[in-house]
Order: C-alpha cells, then structure tokens, then sequence
C-alpha cells in the first residue's frame, strides 16, 4: 500500500504538488490524469525518488520513504521516451535491474526469457534499441521496469508517442500485464479516454492538486466539479445559479430560461453559484416526457461522427448546448434554422459549484 | 565543369604538397648516405642504427613517453570530469574557461606556469612538464567528451538508478560506454599534444631533464643532421598513427545509439 500525506513539491517558486494526499492500495491500478503542467509527472518523481518533497510525507507499506535514493526504491519506473540503453542489447537491458540486484546469473537467464515471452518478443532478444519499431521499444521498456518485480510500477504516458492502433491494443496488454503480476500500477497520463480504461481508479489533478479520485464510472457520472466535468468525456456547462428547492430537487435560474430542476446534493445554499452540467448523450431532441426537463432552441450545426451524430443547438437565451443523437440508417437529418425541443431526465443534470 | 573540378583537383596538390613538402624532405634525407643535406648519395638505415646508440636521446624518448603518458592519464579523468560536471548545466563561462589555455598563446602560457611552479615550489622536472602539459590537454579532452555527451539522454542516467544501480553503478554501466570514443579520442589526443610540445616543455622543463622535442631543438642548434632528420620521421610516424587512431574512434564505435538518445 502506498500512503501519500499531505505532499507539496516546489520547484524555485513554483508549487509544482500541492497537498496531495492518496491511498493506492496493492495490485491496484491508479491512475493520475490532467492537462500538462498539472503536477501528475512530479507526482511520479516523488514517488520514484528523483524529487524529494518539500512538505509531507510518503509511506510504502508503512515505511517512510524520505532520503531512501531511487536505487533502493522497489518501485520501476517505465519513462515517456523509453530510456532504453542505447548500448545493450534488448536481453541485456531487461537482465539490467536483475544484474544491479545481483540475481544469480541462471535465474536472471531465465527471467529475461519470461519477460520477453510476457511482452512477446521471444525473437528480439540480441536486437539493439535502435533497431526496433517505436511499439516494440515500449514493450521492452515494461518487460524492463517489470523484470525485477517491482511492488509499485510507474508509467509515465507510455503511449503518448505511439499511433492509436497500437495504442489501444497496447492497453489492452497493459492490462492483461497488470492483472497478471498483481503489481500496482501508478499510470500518468493526459488522455482520459486511456484513463477511463485502463483503471480502477483515476485521480483527476489540476493546478497541483488532487482535484477527485473514483472509479471511472463514478468520476463520469458524478464529477466533483467544473474542471473534471470539462475534463473527462464531452460535457455541456451552463452558468447557473440555486433559486430554491422543490420536492427535494435543486431549483436552478438560468439568466433567459425556464427554470430547470436537478438533483439536491450535497449542502447547497439557494443563491450560490455554479453551472448546470449536462452530457451531451443523455439529451435528446424530443418533447419532454412525465418528470423530464424541457428546454427549446434552434439547430445551429450537425456533426457526422459515426456511430453517433452531434447537433449543435442555441437555446432561446444564446447559450449553446451539444445534443448527441444514435445515428441510425435513413435517419433524417435536422437543417439548421429547424426549432426543436430538448429535454433530459431530471436524474442526468447536475449542478457544479464553481 | 570537367575544366573547373580539374582546376580544384591541382589547387588542392599544391595545398598538399605545401602541407606536406617539406617533411618528405626530412624523411628522403634520413634514408640519404651523405651526411649533409645537399644531395642525393645513396640509401642507408645508418642514421636510425645511429640513435639506438645515443644514450641522451633514447633517455629523452623516454622521457617524453613517460610524461605523455602521465598527462594523457591526468588530463583525460580530469577532461572527462569537466564534461561530466557541465552536461546539462548551462555554465558557458566554465567550459569557455577550461578551454582558455588553449587560447592563451604557448610562450605565455609556458611563461605563466614556470612562475606559478616557482612560487609553487615544484621541483622542475618531469612532474612539472607533465603537469603543464595536462593544462592545456584537459580542454581537448573536454570538448571530445562534451561532443559524445551531447548524444547521451540524461533521462538514461535516471533510469539506471530507478532500476537499482548506484550513482557510480549508473555512470560505470551506461554513460561511460557511451561516452567512451570520446574519451579514448581524448586521451590520444592529450597524448599526441604532450609528445608534440616544444615551447611548453622548454620553459617547465628545468635543467635537467629534457624531451624529445627539447633534445632535437638542442641537437638543430649544431645543424641539421640527418640523424635530427631519422629522429624527426620517427616522431613524425607515431604522431600520424596517433591521430589517425584517434580519429577512428571518434566516429559512432557504437552503432546502436540513434534514435532512443534523444
């Protein structure tokens, strides 16, 4: 179990951490997700042992990790640009943690062969780093980080270099690795769609700071705030603010709307601030039904993305939402200009304190 | 332009032959049977069987040996340190710094340091000429390390030590053999430096011991013989094969460091 308490880093003037407290229980797979500069990398350099924090502390299985080097750490790091050795061979670079651990030399043979057959590269043994394709050079890396079975396995965007074929079937590997070994895995990484399925939980991080941890069911249904919803999938925000309570549902006033209801979380004062969060699938382009909020407008725009069409719709306000419809065969397309109503179940909207 | 690259081709001879001429010279009359430069008598090795039996001369040779070997040692540990020190620093001044004896013109620079031993109270000898010589061999090391450096991801060094090697483990197994070529490179060049040097050697150098540089000028001083022409071509021919050595490690000995070295 890796305990992190109170932990802020700062570089010069810069607080790079900032109070970042976490539990990242054993064989978990946590992953800490947010925009570059958030601190998520920093984080990881801590937790490896590059950086020491300025404040708090960080405990592995109840031992306090402060002043013990990166060498000592049983934690492995797999690096965004692989940090492959330029000079061995693929075995030798995966026989390197087991060589600096002194493992008798059999067993350490005999490792490397586990590890290559782990990421499939049973050919590739006496390849140099430079001789291999940009996918595999990452599975070296992982069998490399993993061959001296590390308690704590740190990923810094290790796909983020790779196309998205490879990525995804990457991941997939990721994963089978990971559930395999039982090794925790510390992920960091700025695409949430990778974060969503990849992990048990995710830690959204923004400015420093450990903005929500969940599961990544619960972090798409229930984001904390403005920030994660923005954040995690695609989401339509309206400035809003609590007018009153009604039958246990929060009444919002949207400036040139009807009142729209949503659920009553969580101790909301009438007259705070914040916005109406709304996801773009789970409005649809119908007269509301019994118990569903209604809203009109008029088609501004339509996206052909696939599977799925995306309207743009202006409300009679100005404000601007995004309807995600099913795009079935022969379905007619709406032209803008063309009025439509929209509406959603009152469960799906959320009010977001700012 | 058949006319202008013959036109390069004969420019270039004569660059050549201006580099060159003259030392051919020397070595066409260390094989000549005369004993004055003037002309061509006939083919003799007596000139080279000569110097093996000058005691003076084979102790300056070997003077000369010892001390190139000893600033080749100093200068490329404390070179190589240097580049270490400023990889990944942005400390211009330094590194322009350890290259300022290179800059410094040799009579000053061989002036300054006699003082310095002086005041110092360095027997002179060859401790002081090896030591003098290191000063401005360091820098030569230095850039021949720096260029290798460059090649060298630092993310490399942290994941050494993220996969359990010491800080000396990290250097030991990934950035020393990296870098190697140019250490090697270096500490040829260090050594040709030292072997070479006249003006250097001869303010440092005391009143005892001499190299063989030193012990040639003496010898020039009674004219030119040609047994200071046999002397000259042996010289001539280590320092060639030296540069040349050098000069083949300097390009990639390894050829598996692109593309993961960013």
């Amino acid at each position: 179990m890796l305990e992190l308490r109170g932990v802020s880093h700062r570089y010069g003037n810069v607080l790079a951490v900032d109070q970042v407290s976490l539990t990242v229980a054993s064989g978990e797979f946590f992953t800490l997700l947010g925009p570059s500069g958030c601190g998520k990398t920093t984080l990881l350099r801590l937790i490896a042992g590059f950086e020491q924090p300025s404040e708090g502390r960080i405990l592995l299985d109840g031992k306090d990790l402060a002043g013990v080097p990166p060498e000592r750490r049983p934690v492995h790091t797999v690096f965004q640009s692989y940090a492959l050795f330029p000079h061995l061979t693929v075995a030798e670079n995966i026989a390197f943690p087991l060589r600096m651990a002194r493992l008798p030399a059999a067993r350490s043979k005999e490792r490397v062969r586990e590890q290559l057959a782990a990421v499939r590269l049973e050919g590739l043994a006496e390849r140099y780093p430079a001789a291999l394709s940009g996918g595999q050079r990452q599975r070296v890396a992982l069998a490399r980080a993993l061959a001296n079975r590390p308690r704590i396995l740190l990923l810094d965007e290790p796909l983020a270099a790779l196309d998205l074929k490879l990525r995804e079937q990457l991941q997939l590997e990721l994963i089978r690795l990971q559930r395999s070994l039982g090794i925790t895995f510390i992920y960091v990484t700025h695409d949430q769609g990778e974060a969503l399925a990849l992990s048990h939980r995710v830690g959204v991080m923004c400015g420093g700071r450990l903005v929500q941890v969940d599961r990544p069911a619960e972090l798409y249904a229930r984001p904390r705030n403005r920030f994660v919803a923005n954040f995690i999938g695609r989401c339509n925000l309206l400035e809003a603010r609590v007018s009153g309570r009604v039958n246990g549902h929060l009444v919002l006033g949207i400036p040139g709307l009807p009142p729209v209801s949503v659920p009553a979380e969580g101790n909301l004062e009438v007259g705070e601030l914040g916005v109406l969060a709304l996801r773009p699938e789970h409005i649809r382009l119908q007269p509301a039904r019994a118990g569903e909020q209604e809203l009109s407008g008029l088609i501004q725009g339509h996206l052909f993305l696939g599977a799925t069409s995306l309207y743009q719709v202006e409300l009679v306000n100005g404000m601007r939402l995004d309807v995600q419809v099913a795009g079935g065969h022969g379905e007619v397309v709406l032209e803008p200009g063309t009025p439509v109503r929209l509406s959603w179940p009152l469960q799906a909207g959320r009010f977001l304190r700012e | 332009m058949a006319r202008s690259s013959l036109a390069l081709l004969a420019l270039g001879g004569i660059l050549y032959a201006f580099l060159y001429a003259p030392l051919l010279v020397v070595v066409a009359y260390s094989f000549n049977a005369s004993r004055l430069n003037a002309q061509w008598v006939g083919f003799t090795l007596d000139w080279y069987r000569s110097l093996f039996d000058d005691a003076e001369l084979l102790a300056a040779a070997a003077n000369s040996l010892l001390v190139a070997t000893g600033c080749s040692l100093l200068a490329t540990v404390l070179g190589t340190l240097a580049a270490l020190a400023l990889w990944r620093r942005r400390w211009p001044l330094l590194s322009a710094l350890a290259l300022g004896p290179i800059a410094v013109p040799e009579v000053l620079l061989g002036g300054s340091l006699l003082l310095a031993f002086v005041l110092l109270e360095v027997t002179l000898g060859l401790l002081s000429i090896t030591l003098a010589h290191a000063v401005f061999a360091i820098g030569f090391v230095m850039v021949a390390v720096q260029a290798r450096l460059t090649a060298v991801d630092p993310a490399l060094v942290e994941a050494a030590r993220d996969l359990g090697a010491s800080p000396w483990q990290a250097f030991r197994r990934v950035v020393l053999p990296l870098i190697l070529p140019g250490v090697l490179a270096g500490a040829l060049m260090a050594f040709t430096l030292s072997l070479d040097d006249f003006v250097v050697s001869f303010f440092t150098a005391g009143a005892e011991a001499s190299t063989l540089p030193l012990k040639l000028y003496a010898m020039l001083k009674t004219g030119v013989t040609p047994k200071v022409n046999a002397v000259s071509t042996l010289l001539l021919l280590l320092t060639i094969s030296l540069i040349i050595l050098a000069h083949r490690l300097t390009p990639e000995i390894l050829r598996h460091d692109r593309g993961d070295t960013r």
